[in-house]
C-alpha cells in the first residue's frame, strides 16, 4: 500500500512540471513585463531594451523557464517587481490567513452539516426534510461574493456586530469564515444525507438493530461510519477550492490571504508574484487531494484491500 | 426502416415523460423559460442606448419605488432594466461555455477512452495538469493574459471544466466500447471516428449530458465572479457581476443596489440547478424501472 502512495507522491512531479510549464507559457502573453513595471511610464525605450537585454527578458520562453526552474529548485522563487521582496517569503506569510479562514470555513460547515444531513436522512420525506433542502438548494444557487455582501449589510452596516473587513481579531474572522461555510454546508449536508439513506436501507444495518442494537447506535456507529467515503471526498475538494478560490472571499472582505495577493499581483502585472502564487496553491490543492485518497484507506478497509492487491 | 423511427422517438419520450413526474425539474423549467421570456420582452421594450446605459443624473440612488421597482444606480439608471438586460450576457455566456467545454472535453474522453494504450495516458495527464490548477484561477490568468473580449470570458470559464468532462466521458466510453454492436460495427468496417461518435457516443452520451445540465448554474456564477472583480465584463455593459462589484462602493445606505442583481443570478442558478436535478433523475439508469 505504501508503494501505491509513493507512486502517486512521485506523480505529483511531473504534474506539478507540466502545471509550472503551463502557468509559465500563459505569463508571457501578460501584458507589459518587468521593464514596464520597474522603469514606469517616464522610460525610454532605449532605457526599456536595455533592462530587458540585461535581465534576460528577450531570452526565449524556454530559456527562461529553464532558468526559473533552475533557480527554483535552489528555492529562490525570484523577487516581486513592485515590491522587490522575496515571493516565497510574501507568499508564506500570507498563507496562514487563507488557510486560517479555509479551515474555520469548512469546521463551522462540518459541525453544522453532518448531524442535519443525518437528520434529515432519518426524517426523510417530513416537512422538516423538504424545507432543510430547499434551504441547501439555495445555499447552494446563491453566489459566494453575494453572501458576503449581504451579510455585511446585515451584520455590519446595520447591526454593527462585526468589522466590514479586514483581519486581526477574532470579530473580523466570522463574517468571512461564514460566507465560505454555507455553500459548502449545502453541498455538505446534501451529501450526507443521500449517502445516509444509502446506507440506512442495507441489510447489515436491519442485522444490527434486529439483534437488539438501539437506533442511536446503529445510525451513529454502524451506518455512518460506512456512509463516511462520499461525505470525506467532498470535504477534500471543498477545502481544496476554498484554498484554490479564496479569491472572492478574500476581495469582499478585504481578507490579506493568498488571494488577495494573487489579485494585487495581477493588477499590477507582478509576473514573478504570481507565478509563484499559482505554483505554490495548485502545490498545496494538489497535495490536500492526495491527503484525503490516503485518508480514504484509512476509513475504508476495502480500498486498503485494493490498494494492497495493486501493489 | 419503420421500427427504427418508432424507437428513437420513444427514447426522447421516454426521458421526457420522466422528466414530466419531477416536480424540481419542471419548477426549473418554468423559472428559465420565464427568465428568457423576460429578456426577449426586455430586448423590445428597452433601449440600450437611452434605458440601459443612458446616465440620468437627477434620479440617481433612488431607492426602491413604484416608478423605479428596483430603485436606480449611481448614475440615474434603473437597475430592473439593467439586470433584465444583463440577463442575456449571463445566460449567452453560461450556456456557451458549458457547450463548449463539453464539445472538447467530449471529444478527448472519447479518444482516451476508445482507443485506450498511450493516447489515453497523454490525454488524461493533461487532463491531471489542467485539473490541478484552481478553476478561477485560471480563469483569471487567462482573461488577464488574452484580453477582457466576451469569447476569452467564455474560454477562461469553460477551460476549467473540461478535464471534468473528460474523465466522465472516458469513464462512460469505456463502459461501451466493448459491446457485441460496436464489434460488429467494427467487422462490417466501419472506421473508428464513425464507431466512435455515431455508435459508441450515442450510448455513453447520457452522463455527460446530466452533467453538463448541472454544469450551466456553476458557469453562470463563475462569469459574474470574474466581472465582480473586474476581469469580466466592462461597465457600462450592465452584466450581473459587475452591478454588484459597483454597487459595494454604496453598501452604506445604498444597500437596495447589491441586492436585486444577486437575486437575479440566484433565482438563474436555482432554475438551472433544478433543471439539472430533474435531468439527473430522468436519464439516471438507477432509477428506470
Amino acid at each position: 500500500m505504501y508503494r501505491y502512495f509513493l507512486k502517486r507522491l512521485f506523480w505529483l512531479i511531473p504534474v506539478m512540471l507540466g502545471v509550472s510549464i503551463f502557468i509559465f507559457i500563459i505569463m508571457d502573453f501578460f501584458p507589459g513585463d518587468a521593464a514596464d513595471t520597474v522603469l514606469g511610464e517616464a522610460a525610454s525605450q532605449e532605457q526599456l531594451e536595455a533592462y530587458r537585454e540585461v535581465h534576460g527578458l528577450n531570452d526565449p520562453v524556454l530559456v527562461r523557464y529553464a532558468r526559473y526552474m533552475f533557480n527554483l529548485l535552489k528555492g529562490d522563487m525570484g523577487i516581486s517587481y513592485v515590491t522587490g521582496r522575496d515571493v516565497f517569503k510574501t507568499y508564506m506569510q500570507r498563507l496562514p490567513n487563507t488557510l486560517l479562514l479555509a479551515f474555520t470555513g469548512m469546521g463551522l460547515a462540518i459541525i453544522v452539516s453532518i448531524p442535519i444531513g443525518i437528520i434529515t436522512a432519518l426524517k426523510r420525506g417530513t416537512v422538516l426534510d423538504a424545507t432543510l433542502m430547499i434551504l441547501t438548494l439555495l445555499g447552494l444557487s446563491m453566489p459566494l461574493f453575494w453572501l458576503g455582501l449581504l451579510l455585511i449589510i446585515g451584520f455590519s452596516l446595520n447591526l454593527g456586530w462585526f468589522p466590514t473587513g479586514g483581519a486581526g481579531s477574532l470579530k473580523h474572522l466570522v463574517l468571512p469564515a461564514l460566507t465560505l461555510a454555507v455553500a459548502k454546508m449545502a453541498m455538505l449536508t446534501r451529501t450526507t444525507r443521500s449517502s445516509m439513506l444509502e446506507v440506512l436501507n442495507a441489510d447489515y444495518i436491519r442485522t444490527a438493530r434486529a439483534k437488539g442494537v438501539s437506533k442511536k447506535k446503529a445510525t451513529l456507529k454502524h451506518a455512518l461510519r460506512n456512509a463516511l467515503i462520499p461525505i470525506i471526498t467532498v470535504i477534500g475538494i471543498e477545502l481544496g477550492s476554498s484554498l484554490g478560490g479564496s479569491v472572492l472571499c478574500e476581495t469582499v472582505f478585504s481578507w490579506p490571504g493568498v488571494g488577495r495577493l494573487i489579485m494585487d499581483s495581477i493588477s499590477k502585472r507582478d509576473i514573478p508574484m504570481v507565478t509563484g502564487c499559482l505554483i505554490l496553491t495548485t502545490m498545496i490543492v494538489a497535495s490536500l487531494l492526495l491527503l484525503v485518497d490516503i485518508i480514504y484507506a484509512f476509513v475504508d478497509p476495502r480500498i486498503k484491500a485494493q490498494y494492497q492487491r495493486k501493489s | 426502416m419503420k421500427l427504427k423511427k418508432v424507437k428513437r422517438r420513444s427514447t426522447f419520450s421516454e426521458i421526457w415523460r420522466n422528466y414530466r413526474k419531477s416536480f424540481s425539474g419542471m419548477l426549473g423549467l418554468v423559472i428559465i423559460v420565464g427568465i428568457l421570456a423576460t429578456i426577449f420582452v426586455g430586448n423590445f421594450i428597452y433601449d440600450y442606448d437611452t434605458d440601459v446605459i443612458g446616465q440620468n443624473v437627477a434620479e440617481r440612488k433612488q431607492a426602491p419605488s413604484a416608478e423605479h421597482f428596483f430603485g436606480t444606480d449611481e448614475f440615474g439608471r434603473d437597475i430592473l432594466t439593467r439586470i433584465i438586460w444583463g440577463g442575456r450576457y449571463s445566460l449567452a455566456i453560461g450556456l456557451a461555455a458549458v457547450l463548449m467545454s463539453s464539445i472538447i472535453g467530449v471529444i478527448f474522453g472519447s479518444f482516451a477512452g476508445y482507443y485506450g494504450g498511450v493516447v489515453e495516458t497523454i490525454i488524461m495527464r493533461f487532463a491531471d495538469i489542467f485539473q490541478a490548477i484552481p478553476a478561477i484561477m485560471l480563469g483569471i490568468c487567462f482573461v488577464t493574459a488574452f484580453g477582457q473580449s466576451i469569447f476569452m470570458l467564455t474560454i477562461a470559464v469553460s477551460i476549467g471544466a473540461i478535464p471534468a468532462v473528460t474523465r466522465v466521458t472516458r469513464a462512460s466510453v469505456m463502459t461501451v466500447k466493448d459491446m457485441e454492436y460496436v464489434e460488429a460495427a467494427r467487422a462490417i468496417g466501419a472506421n473508428n471516428i464513425v464507431i466512435i461518435f455515431r455508435h459508441v457516443l450515442m450510448n455513453a452520451i447520457s452522463p455527460v449530458i446530466v452533467q453538463a445540465t448541472l454544469r450551466i448554474g456553476g458557469a453562470i456564477v463563475g462569469i459574474a465572479a470574474l466581472s465582480f472583480i473586474g476581469l469580466g465584463i466592462t461597465a457600462p455593459t450592465p452584466e450581473w457581476g459587475a452591478m454588484l462589484s459597483s454597487a459595494r462602493q454604496y453598501l452604506r445606505g445604498y444597500d437596495y443596489m447589491a441586492l436585486y442583481p444577486g437575486l437575479a443570478i440566484m433565482v438563474t442558478v436555482l432554475g438551472f440547478n433544478l433543471i439539472g436535478d430533474g435531468v439527473r433523475d430522468s436519464m439516471d439508469p438507477k432509477l428506470k424501472k
